[in-house]
């Protein structure tokens, strides 16, 4: 399809042009030739033709500019281009090259409404507002996690827990989360947990599970009781990686801060922002960095810290910030 | 190019006025071209040493326009080409929360260096190596030097430079700064870089292709706009832009075109990576700069087992940062500056004071009584010595410190200290100031340089004043003495105590109001102990000593003459006698039963009679309530130049000639003391409320001349000079009203 009135082949000149100009400040004829593997005459009569629309700034010299007009045209088409490869990338999973090849051989390929579609729903999925992330995540976690099923040709099979590993939440254990992928109950039921934002979709938290049975769940940022009976019908995907690290639980998460002189520590998250944060990555407290606590002040703050070789001092409070995992001395 | 010129010129303007006149080449040399490299790397890496070898005597020292960061430029000549080093100020990063790497950054950007020379302590090459990185996409080609070899070795590190050159497309040269090993290599690197001899390809860090393809699409939008592309680097913005970087977004949001369309499209991109990565865009970029440092690392260098398995470091700590133990060690090392500088430096002082002292009695002589010898004397001569007393102070303190930092004990020292100056929210450095003030607040003031955060410098700076120093100490002494004879040791010690705990109440009031929001980060570095080198020492004490007197002195001076001024005019003449008033007819009645002598009378009135006399009768009523009465808001206007002044304007306004302030205070027999002992306007209430405003009111010139330096403005020292003088109001009224109601008002 096109944008604007240019022809296919000028407006890959003009992307071309583009992109030498953004690697190498400055653009030959030579190098488009070059890229574009035609003949430095065919290169000429185009630059003539871009030139007369007023896209570029070519006086049959050997440099080549964009017009400020051009420049824009220019983007425009580099970002139709990104935004379709990064659709096969991102959802579709192709890989790099295959990518690249295909994007440009869509954009001049598809129609505009086709485009415009296509890049909507990108867009939507990988930047939609925040009330709709659990839900996007949720699907493309499973799409992905299908999609890499289907690469490894079946291979595994959980067939104690229902297929796709889906499970109820009420044989979740504390502390662990989960995307909710579908509620198997009557319609009523189902729709009162609907109401109380029970959604397929929505990351669900588990708290704790209470003595009576029920269940206290973190849902969309809000605590709530689940009946024991509700949760059975819930049934969603537990998430491996992240019930073990949320830290808005406070159980067996250790900072830095619960250990004592003498312990070896490896880094695992790092919990501030801003300032504090800028400065912990300066120093050196990313994920994976190993350290050791050497000592405490008199009052048992700040403490001293050896990390990859340094010494560093920290207040015991910026401390509580950096989640570890103790390591044998 | 030509865009940028605009840009250049606003920031160069004032540093380059100041560099063709004096800086050029020595001897009008003008010859040949000026290359200039800008000299950056990690605090404690060996800058300043590396700077020193490589530029001898020939700096400059300045500040960075606008801001109160320190600017060395120094040269090295040779021939035909001259290489113009600038220090840029040590970072760990080049994030926008300091203004040293703001500084640092926008020095590379605006200024364009040819050259940026990295100094890498190479005991800790990763973290070096994170700021050599994010030097290179700024756009300037790089050269790394990798320092302290000798520690490295020490400790059983190994570098292939020449291979890490290779990965990281960037020259390496090996150095141990202090000994001056490797600076010729780097030398001929650095010419043969300027002739053009060698040239540096540089290769931009690999985000991986996540970021990388994030950044590319950034780069593409910011490219549109062709003037901000000839500015800025914009590899550089787009990374910056990801890792949500305010000082960035707000170049962009300056000079872009499509500054809208760029914010908001570098947004989608951090949420893009957080999905992605389920972590934070900017924490995602310093992971992967990490992650291609520890590349790079992995296959040249090696770590052998070190020599020794126990660092020496480690063995100092032991006993250094013990939890009890090192609590000594602090209060000694604190007692050997503090010796070191008034032990030293008082006995220096009061040698410069007697000899402007001799010099004005000497001018006395020569020249005719006059307006002019009056000026002469009091004013110059006496300004001048005013400025001149506190400079060895200043010096011997600063060498102090310098051997405090040098050794890399000073951040001990804010290790042991700082959870108690942190409940009043302060930094464990500002200890230093604060022992500083209890002998001199000048010196305390421009110690507080130590306090890398602006925040804890300034409320730091703006407390120390409020504590006792050597010369409140003899106004409050006489007074003790005077009133409270038997106890006046205990008195004294009270009043020296309310000042630190006044002092620590207000800097919790100011964290709580005026700089409300989160606590600084104290995460530092405790850098290895490392031997000092005296002439490190010696250059940074000569440094301090000159600027205190180029910048403070100069002011210090001026205002000394103001102040003359107003104690000496208007000039009393024959028939401006006898004074209209009839309240001060009364008191010079009263005055002049009580003295016989002639000339003290003269002077009274002379003091009366000038503009000071006059702005003490004015402020009478607003004294009243704390118990003073004229003279002594005369003899509080004369404090203002220096609080010792106090006693012996007092002793003028009470007829008994001019007072010397060491005699009043502990000598057996005073005219003052016994004078003002009898005066019944006098009670102990007023005295003590004298004491507390004495404390507290006005910090003497010198110390608002040095905060105007070092807070780089005006307005802080006006308002130190405020909220000092409303606080110590209120806090006098308090105690002498308290005072009258429990019976001392008699």
């Amino acid at each position: 399809m096109q944008i604007g009135f240019l022809s296919e082949s000028l407006e890959d000149y003009l992307e071309v042009i583009f992109r030498l100009l953004q690697k190498q400040k400055v653009a030959r004829v030579r190098d488009i030739a070059n890229l574009k593997d035609v003949k430095t005459s065919s290169v000429v009569s185009a630059l003539q033709r871009l030139a007369k629309e007023g896209l570029v700034d070519y006086k049959a010299r050997e440099y080549v500019d964009l017009t400020p007009a051009g420049r824009q045209l220019a983007f425009r088409l580099y970002q139709r281009h990104t935004f379709l490869k990064r659709f096969l990338t991102d959802f579709l999973q192709v890989d790099h090259e295959t990518a690249e090849t295909d994007a440009c051989s869509m954009e001049h390929a598809i129609s505009v409404t086709t485009l415009d579609r296509i890049t909507a729903m990108s867009e939507f999925l990988s930047y939609s507002p925040d009330v709709e992330k659990d839900l996007i995540d949720g699907f493309r976690d499973r799409w992905l996690a299908h999609l890499h099923k289907q690469k490894q040709g079946h291979k595994d099979s959980d067939g104690e827990n229902g297929k796709d590993g889906i499970v109820a939440l009420s044989s979740l254990k504390a502390g662990q989360s989960g995307y909710i992928i579908r509620i198997a109950a009557a319609d009523d039921l189902r729709l009162s947990l609907i109401r109380r934002g029970v959604l397929p979709g929505a990351s669900i938290h588990l708290l704790e599970k209470l003595a009576s049975g029920s269940l206290m769940v973190r849902l969309a940022g809000e605590r709530m009781e689940l009946q024991k009976g509700d949760a059975k019908a819930v049934l969603i995907r537990p998430q491996v990686e992240r019930s073990s690290d949320t830290a808005e639980n406070g159980e067996t998460v250790r900072t830095l801060a619960d250990m004592t002189p003498g312990c070896a520590f490896r880094v695992k998250r790092v919990t501030s922002s801003g300032e504090i944060r800028a400065r912990m990555n300066d120093m050196g407290f990313i994920r994976g960095a190993e350290g050791r606590i050497l000592r405490e002040a008199l009052l048992r703050d700040p403490i001293e810290v050896e990390l990859a070789g340094t010494l560093l001092s920290l207040r015991r409070l910026e401390a509580t910030t950096i989640v570890v995992e103790e390591l044998d001395a | 190019m030509r865009d940028r010129t605009r840009h250049r010129n606003r920031f160069h303007h004032t540093m380059k006025r100041d560099l063709l006149h004096r800086d050029r080449p020595q001897g009008g040399r003008r010859s040949g071209k000026v290359f200039r490299i800008a000299l950056a790397g990690n605090p404690n890496a060996g800058k300043t040493s590396l700077f020193n070898a490589l530029t001898g005597q020939h700096q400059h020292i300045g500040n960075y326009p606008g801001v109160t960061v320190e600017k060395k430029i120094g040269f090295f000549n040779t021939q035909d080409i001259s290489l113009e080093i600038t220090d840029l100020p040590g970072t760990y990063s080049l994030t926008a929360y300091s203004i040293e790497e703001v500084v640092a950054r926008d020095f590379v950007m605006y200024e364009q260096p040819d050259l940026i020379v990295d100094v890498i302590d190479s005991t800790n090459i990763e973290r070096n190596l994170y700021l050599l990185l994010q030097f290179r996409e700024l756009g300037v080609p790089v050269v790394g030097v990798l320092n302290m070899m000798d520690e490295a070795e020490e400790k059983g590190i190994q570098i292939d430079h020449e291979q890490l050159g290779t990965i990281l497309g960037i020259p390496f040269v090996k150095t141990v700064g202090h000994r001056g090993t490797g600076v010729q290599e780097l030398v001929d690197l650095l010419l043969s870089l300027a002739r053009g001899e060698e040239t540096i390809e540089g290769r931009p860090v690999n985000y991986g292709r996540e970021l990388e393809g994030q950044r590319e699409d950034l780069v593409a939008e910011l490219a549109l706009d062709p003037s901000f592309s000839s500015q800025f680097s914009l590899d550089w913005m787009a990374i910056k832009l990801l890792e949500e970087d305010e000082d960035a977004i707000a170049k962009v949001k300056g000079s872009h075109f499509q500054a809208e369309q760029i914010i908001e499209h570098a947004a989608r991109a951090r949420t893009w990576i957080k999905r992605h990565f389920n972590e934070e865009a900017g924490v995602v970029v310093a992971e992967q700069r990490y992650a291609y440092i520890h590349g790079a690392v992995r296959e040249t260098v090696k770590k052998k087992r070190p020599r020794h398995r126990i660092t020496t470091t480690e063995r100092i700590d032991r006993i250094a940062l013990n939890r009890f133990g090192g609590l000594f060690v602090f209060f000694a090392m604190m007692f050997l500056v503090y010796q070191f500088t008034f032990a030293i430096g008082n006995p220096l002082s009061d040698l410069i004071d007697a000899g402007f002292g001799a010099l004005g009695q000497l001018v006395t002589t020569l020249l005719p009584a006059s307006l002019l010898r009056d000026l002469v004397v009091d004013g110059i001569i006496g300004g001048v010595g005013g400025v001149l007393v506190f400079f060895p102070l200043v010096m011997l303190l600063f060498f102090g410190l310098a051997f405090l930092e040098d050794t890399g004990y000073m951040a001990r020292a804010a290790f042991v200290m700082d959870h108690f100056f942190h409940l009043f929210g302060l930094h464990g450095r500002s200890f230093i100031p604060f022992m500083i003030a209890t002998g001199c607040a000048v010196p305390a003031v421009m110690s507080a340089r130590t306090l890398v955060n602006p925040r804890d410098r300034i409320i730091t700076v703006l407390v120390t004043p409020l504590l006792m120093c050597g010369a409140k100490s003899p106004v409050i002494a006489m007074l003790a003495a005077a009133f409270f004879p038997e106890k006046s040791a205990l008195i004294f010690w009270l009043v020296w105590l309310a000042g630190w705990l006044i002092a620590f109440t207000i800097a919790l009031v100011f964290r709580r109001t005026l700089f409300k929001g989160e606590a600084a980060p104290f995460v530092m570095e405790l850098p290895p102990y490392r031997m000092p080198t005296f002439r490190a020492m010696v250059q940074h004490m000569w440094e301090r000593g000159v600027l205190y007197l180029r910048k403070a002195g100069t002011i210090i001076l001026a205002a000394s003459i103001v102040l003359w001024f107003l104690l000496n005019f208007p000039q009393r003449t024959a028939d401006t006698l006898p004074v209209s008033d009839p309240q001060m007819a009364q008191v010079e009645q009263t005055v002049a039963v009580d003295t016989a002598m002639d000339e003290n009378k003269a002077l009274q009135d002379d003091l009366v009679y000038s503009y000071a006399g006059r702005i003490g009768h004015a402020m009478e009523p607003i004294l009243r309530p704390a118990g003073f009465d004229w003279k002594i808001g005369v003899a509080l206007l004369s404090g203002a130049a220096a609080k010792e002044v106090i006693v012996s304007t007092m002793g003028i306004v009470y007829g008994v000639g001019e007072a010397d302030p060491d005699q009043e205070a502990s000598a057996e027999r005073a005219p003052l003391r016994e004078r003002i002992a009898s005066d019944p306007t006098y009670s102990r209430a007023t005295a003590l409320a004298l004491m507390f405003f004495v404390l507290i009111y006005f910090p003497c010139i010198a110390t608002l001349a040095v905060v105007k330096k070092e807070l780089g403005s005006w307005k802080w020292s006006a308002f130190l000079a405020v909220y000092t003088v409303i606080v110590a109001w209120a806090l006098a009224v308090t105690v002498y009203q308290t005072g009258v109601l429990f019976g001392l008002g008699a």
